[in-house]
Parts: structure tokens; C-alpha cells; sequence
């Protein structure tokens, strides 16, 4: 669990997280945060907010976010509302997401 | 998991300010201005910055102004900077490289601060009554 780096619901952030090391690499935000977020999995969770970039593996997303994300798999859940770029290879968007801005694929390396 | 408590995971490095926040825990780098109830840093933990909290646990390393009610630091943790405390337990083995300050006034800042603009209000309220004092 201590690999785990979890975000509850009440509390605030702003700046940057780097959770790419290897011996942690999950993310799980639950409440609110501002900025940059590098991780290998994120997840949003219902009821988060965030405002900025995300550069992961793979994303779930079930809150509100403005802004960009680039990843190689991508899940918009129903209670998503997304605004901003997407950049990535996979894609599923559950019924009920809102989504606007533009969506592309991942460049190739 | 508790619901209401944020862990910062050991492959973590945050950078910036976190605010709002009940419990947290720091497992990886946190490099920030916090204010809280509980605070934990873990052995593999590293903070740097300011803590407000009402209970402060240091088993990794620290470096910053912390203000705390309580303040306990276990054998493996390291502590430079400045702790205000008003409890303070230091475990055999705990490093500490900082000024240590027990049962600060916590009013005595705001005191200064409102007669400081107490003051201001004089001086304005004075300019004001003796206009000749600008000219």
C-alpha cells in the first residue's frame, strides 16, 4: 500500500507529481489538483477534480478534468467530464461521459 | 484504505502545495507547504517545507519550519530546520540537527500583525487630520 499514492477527497494540491520511479507508480486521485502528474497508472475517481497535464501508461478517468492528457490506454467512465486534448492509442468512453476538445493518436517512437 | 487520508507513495516525488488536508502519510519526496491535522512521515519518507499540524510522526527525514502540537520522532528520523512544538518526543536514535522551540505563543504573530495595522490605521488616520503633513 505504501506504493500507493492516493489523494483523498477533502484535500487540495498544486504543483507537480512524478510517480514513474519503480518501486511506486500508481496514482489515485480522489480530491483536487493543479498541475502536472507523470505516473505509470492514474486514476480518477467520481467526485475529483483536475486541472492540467497527465502523462501516464494507462488512465481511468471518472472525474472533471481541464486539460491535456497523453497516454497509451485512456477510459473515460460515465461520470467523466473531460475538456482539452487527448493523446492516445486506446480509447473507450462510457455512455454518458462528456467529452470535448480534440482527441489523436500517440506518435509512434 | 481511510477515506480521508492522503499517502504519498514510496516511488513518489511531489513538488508544490497541498492544502485542505486531514491525514497525510509520506512514503516517497515531498517537497511542499502543508497544512494538516496528522502528518506521517515513513522511514523511506523525505519532506522538505513547512508543516502546520496538530500531530507530527517523523521516521524519515525532514527539513523545514514545522509548527506542531505534537511532535514524535522515532530512532530513524532526521530533523534539520526549526520545530515549534508544545509536546515533543525524541526517541533513542532520532537525529537532531535544529532549533527546537516548546510552547510558542501562537497569537503572539497575529498581536504584532494587528497592531502593526492598528498603527498604519493611526498614522493614516493622522495624515488624514494634518493634511499639511504630506505637503
Amino acid at each position: 500500500m505504501a506504493d500507493v499514492t492516493y489523494i483523498s477527497p477533502e484535500i487540495m494540491m498544486e504543483g507537480t507529481l512524478d510517480v514513474t520511479s519503480a518501486k511506486g507508480s500508481t496514482v489515485i486521485l480522489a480530491g483536487r489538483f493543479k498541475g502536472e502528474m507523470r505516473a505509470v497508472d492514474v486514476k480518477l475517481e467520481t467526485g475529483s477534480t483536475f486541472n492540467g497535464k497527465i502523462f501516464a501508461h494507462s488512465t481511468e478517468v471518472g472525474g472533471k478534468i481541464i486539460g491535456d492528457i497523453e497516454t497509451k490506454s485512456l477510459k473515460l467512465t460515465s461520470s467523466a467530464r473531460f475538456e482539452g486534448s487527448i493523446l492516445t492509442d486506446e480509447l473507450a468512453i462510457d455512455v454518458g461521459a462528456e467529452v470535448s476538445g480534440s482527441i489523436s493518436k500517440l506518435q509512434k517512437n | 484504505m481511510a477515506e480521508k487520508m492522503t499517502t504519498i507513495g514510496a516511488g513518489a516525488h511531489f513538488k508544490g502545495k497541498i492544502s485542505n488536508a486531514s491525514t497525510i502519510e509520506v512514503s516517497g519526496i515531498v517537497e511542499a507547504d502543508v497544512a494538516t491535522e496528522k502528518l506521517t512521515i515513513n522511514e523511506s519518507g523525505k519532506f522538505g517545507g513547512s508543516i502546520h499540524s496538530k500531530l507530527v510522526v517523523v521516521s524519515g527525514s525532514y527539513d523545514g519550519n514545522m509548527v506542531a502540537d505534537s511532535v514524535w520522532l522515532m530512532p530513524s528520523s532526521r530533523v534539520s530546520g526549526e520545530i515549534k512544538y508544545k509536546s515533543l518526543q525524541l526517541d533513542r536514535g532520532a537525529a537532531l540537527n535544529c532549533r527546537v522551540i516548546q510552547n510558542w505563543d501562537e497569537k503572539a504573530p497575529s498581536d504584532t500583525e494587528a497592531s502593526a495595522s492598528e498603527d498604519a490605521k493611526i498614522a493614516a488616520t493622522s495624515n488624514k487630520n494634518n493634511p499639511e503633513v504630506k505637503a
